[in-house]
């Protein structure tokens, strides 16, 4: 008897952590009609946002890159060589580049989610072009959030070389 | 013999094809080289910072105008991957009613 409701439990976990559970809402008959209707301009608002995607994140990316590159590491490189090697400093150069690895992986993710909804017929599947649509807008948030948390950390960088600065 | 030979090429290609398009694809669509003339941004123009050399304050001045030169150009773009631009509004509007401008759904375009 037990084994049979284990069975059934992990056959119910299964289900629900399979990749074809979505949490999205059920759309009613009008907003799955508006989708229908207007798949053709939502195709190509979408294009629109792939091509403004992928120019944004080449500038971000090479931004990151010159950043983490020219200025912090060669930053913390000269310290060193002056004995003043800030441990502060080496931590958020450190933190810098996980994070950028971390946005870059979450970009990606994000891409071929964007690809996959580009792909479905929104004009003959509204929901499962919905679903979708969910799920992309999880993956941008955490491209999103990513980007914040860099842009934060260069404010930590530019605080810790204004204290650096004031120590001399 | 030959047409084995073409069948194995044939499918090694599809192979790398295929695994190209699954990770590949994604970082080359965003390398600077990919993008157009006409939408590339002037380089970004900073002295690269000597690893070489004394730090004094002046130094630090120095390198500070170059930090905040480029963390003006991240800054310009920190909403970029804002989750407006797949709000409902845009994709469940009736068209009867006002439409909304493109420029309002996507205003992130100026960002760059």
């Amino acid at each position: 008897m037990s084994k049979k409701i284990s069975a059934v439990v992990m056959a119910i976990i299964l289900t629900l952590t399979s990749a074809n559970f979505s949490y999205a809402r059920t759309l009613n008959d009008d907003e799955l009609g508006l989708i229908s209707q207007t798949c053709g301009s939502i195709k190509l608002q979408l294009r629109n946002i792939q091509k403004i995607d992928a120019k944004n994140r080449a500038l971000l990316g090479s931004y990151y890159e010159t950043i983490s590159t020219n200025l912090m590491l060669n930053l913390n490189l000269r310290l060193v060589k002056n004995n003043m090697a800030s441990a502060e400093l080496s931590e958020l150069q450190t933190n810098f580049s996980s994070e950028r690895d971390y946005f870059k992986e979450k970009y990606t993710e994000y891409q071929r989610e964007l690809d996959a909804l580009v792909l479905i017929d929104c004009r003959q599947k509204p929901q499962e072009f919905y679903t979708q649509l969910e799920k992309v807008r999880t993956k941008r948030e955490k491209v999103d959030n990513s980007v914040k948390r860099l842009k934060d950390m260069l404010i930590e960088h530019r605080t810790a070389v204004l204290n650096l600065r004031e120590g001399l | 013999m030959g047409l084995a030979a073409i069948a194995v090429a044939v499918t090694t290609s599809g192979i790398s094809l295929w695994i190209y398009r699954q990770n590949d694809i994604y970082l080359d669509r965003s390398r600077p080289g990919f993008i157009s003339d006409g939408e590339k941004n002037e380089d970004i123009k900073i002295d690269k910072f000597s690893e070489e050399g004394e730090i004094s304050k002046e130094v630090l001045d120095k390198y500070l105008e170059e930090f905040d030169y480029v963390q003006g150009k991240v800054d310009g773009l920190s909403n970029a991957f804002s989750t407006e631009a797949l709000d409902d509004k845009n994709f469940l509007y009736d068209d009867e009613e006002e439409t909304v401008d493109d420029s309002e759904t996507l205003d992130y375009e100026d960002a760059s």
